[in-house]
């Protein structure tokens, strides 16, 4: 009991405010959880081991931030337990403090029980364990399938071809004029209207090299687009190239002093979602289409649509948690959101 | 659309130059035709945001620029609420107790416009166009969160405001009028602390929702931390150990400057989970 009336006093309450917000702004300048070797090309060889031995590279999972924590709780319970009498009357103070004390308890409850890692998952792929944050392979207890995986654009990509063509100009060197820009498809023929030679589109290449078996794509993401052309009427046998990167490469086409010019627009990302298939003992148990803001529960895992792999399309990124002290947290708020309502509305009247 | 809140602009400009030709000229009433014209620029932020919202399909809240022109509408709706609310108090009950703001927020008046005036002049120059949502903020929580941070950092901003005017009027104790400013700076950092704490935790579960983590202690969710916990000491500090006056002013005012760090500065400074917010 001696020990209650220290721990629950105010000045103990604003000592370790003081040190959580030293705490917190540490955190929240020095960059969290980079290389020994990073932290002393940032601070020099002897601040970066001064970063690294005062764990400040890793404030947050820190003893002595934990301990702080502790703190913290402890000061609010005995304060609650000290000063009841007082805290009956004022309902709305007393629930607050319950609901940041609830807070450390779901904070505790988290960094003991909680399970937290990724599946990486290729279509068609069944995982039965995911790796976890430590690295380590963490078992489920059923199985996740991808059956699909799916990109929604708001708009498509698309690809367009420039035509044009030296000005005419006497007094002005070097410039051209737009003839016309016509959007086309892999595979389709695209019509000018103007003098500019009809175009074939043979092929595109998100990613163009020349390997060796001649061009190739080296994956799908769209590092190097570039399209495969037959302009109509070049005496050229073999196809030329456009390439969105490199506008001035192709150079004027042989058939009448004309430059085409190929331009790439991606398309705009809308959602990325997976259709995941959870089984148990070999069993399709349900489907689920998962996107980002809406995840999958089983067994009281979550499942999360994290991200995906532009050079591999069939490649879905899923992050997966249990944590059980989500039911602390969730309470801790609602307690703490009553609590100051309650108090402050007695405050304003 | 645009054109609605180039008008806000000049009603908040209005709104500053009434209270100074009242000054010139003496005249009576000054504020009121200070506190119209903010209420005209109101009303027509109001419609911008409501008309930009049709416009996009969504809540215009996804930016630097929208929800820096929300801020303005929150802060000056504020304003205009702790106003209604000290005449309606004032009309009510007399002079029963000196807490009432009564009317010493209207000193704040010119002052508000002022704050609205460099805001949305600043929002001028970051890109205004609408763009369709990334991933991440396509959810319902964008609005609820959004909204009650940004109204949060309105009503602290308020309390700044206040906290500053008060720290520049006079010597003495018993002008009724610095008294009710005083307590019109406490419930505005009040107010505002109640919706930084419910943004605080409408993140954490909107979080939770998407990625499966209420807390990752990316920049923005530290420093907005960092301010809570500051807020909540300074409100503690007040009640036990009676910092009041000058004192909790002060602690306003430097409230006000981790608040705008958190807004901007970790926007521009450092990149985390909110790194969308600063296009």
């Amino acid at each position: 009991m001696k020990l209650i009336k220290p721990l629950s006093s105010i000045k103990f309450f604003f000592v370790l405010s003081g040190l959580m917000l030293a705490a917190f702004i540490i955190g929240g300048v020095v960059p969290q959880g980079e290389s020994h070797q990073a932290y002393q090309e940032m601070f020099g060889p002897i601040g970066g081991n001064w970063v690294v031995y005062l764990r400040f590279n890793n404030v947050f999972s820190s003893f002595w931030f934990l301990a702080l924590m502790a703190g913290g709780f402890l000061n609010m319970l005995a304060c609650t337990v000290r000063q009841w009498k007082v805290l009956k009357l004022r309902p709305g103070v007393f629930l607050s403090h319950l609901g940041i004390m609830l807070m450390f308890v779901g904070g505790a409850v988290h960094g003991i029980f909680s399970v937290r890692g990724t599946l990486a998952l290729e279509t068609g792929q069944t995982e039965s364990e995911f790796a976890g944050d430590a690295g380590t392979p963490v078992a489920m207890p059923f199985s996740v399938q991808l059956k699909d995986f799916n990109i929604v654009y708001y708009d498509q990509e698309k690809h367009f071809i420039h035509a044009l063509k030296k000005r005419e100009d006497p007094g002005h060197e070097g410039g051209e004029d737009l003839l016309e820009s016509v959007e086309v498809q892999p595979g389709t023929e695209a019509h000018f209207k103007s003098e500019a030679a009809d175009i074939t589109v043979l092929k595109f290449y998100p990613s163009f090299t020349i390997g060796d078996a001649g061009p190739v794509s080296l994956s799908e993401d769209r590092e190097n687009p570039a399209l495969a052309v037959k302009i109509a009427g070049s005496k050229a046998a073999k196809p030329s190239y456009l390439f969105a990167n490199h506008p001035d490469f192709h150079g004027v086409s042989d058939t009448g002093g004309v430059r085409y010019v190929y331009e790439y627009r991606p398309g705009r990302v809308k959602q990325f979602e997976s259709r995941l298939a959870f089984l148990e003992d070999g069993v399709e148990k349900f489907e689920k289409l998962i996107n980002v803001n809406s995840p999958a529960s089983f067994k009281g895992y979550r499942l999360y649509q994290s991200g995906y792999d532009p050079k591999n399309l069939s490649f879905s990124s899923i992050q997966i948690s249990k944590d059980p002290s989500v039911i602390f947290i969730y309470s801790g708020f609602a307690a703490l959101m009553l609590g100051l309502t309650m108090a402050f509305w007695k405050e304003m009247k | 659309m645009e054109i609605s809140l180039k008008a806000s602009f000049v009603f908040y400009a209005v709104a500053m130059a009434a209270t100074l030709i009242g000054f010139l000229f003496s005249m009576p009433g000054k504020f009121r035709y200070s506190i119209f014209a903010l209420f005209a620029g109101f009303l027509s932020s109001t419609y911008h945001i409501g008309a930009r919202w049709y416009i996009a399909g969504r809540a215009p809240l996804s930016n630097q620029y929208e929800s820096m022109v929300f801020l303005v509408w929150a802060f000056v709706g504020a304003y205009l609420l702790f106003w209604h609310f000290s005449a309606v108090e004032k009309a009510g009950k007399g002079h029963k107790h000196a807490a009432v703001p009564g009317r010493a927020i209207e000193w704040l008046a010119p002052w508000t416009a002022l704050v609205a005036v460099l805001s949305l002049g600043g929002a001028s120059f970051l890109e205004s166009d609408i763009s369709p949502l990334v991933p991440a903020l396509q959810s319902n929580w964008l609005l609820i969160h959004v909204s009650t941070v940004m109204t949060g950092y309105g009503a602290l901003l308020l309390s700044f405001l206040g906290a500053a005017v008060y720290s520049f009027m006079g010597k003495s104790k018993h002008d009724e009028k610095k008294i009710s400013l005083e307590s019109l700076v406490y419930r505005a950092c009040l107010v505002g602390f109640w919706l930084l704490t419910l943004g605080i935790i409408t993140g954490a579960v909107w979080a939770n929702s998407a990625w499966g983590s209420y807390w990752s202690w990316d920049p923005k969710e530290t420093w907005s931390l960092i301010t809570w916990l500051y807020y909540a000491v300074a409100i503690h500090l007040r009640r036990t150990k009676g910092w009041k006056d000058k004192k909790f002013a002060g602690l306003m005012l430097w409230g006000f400057v981790l608040v705008m760090f958190t807004y901007f500065g970790v926007n521009y400074l450092m990149s985390g989970l909110h790194s969308y917010g600063r296009s």
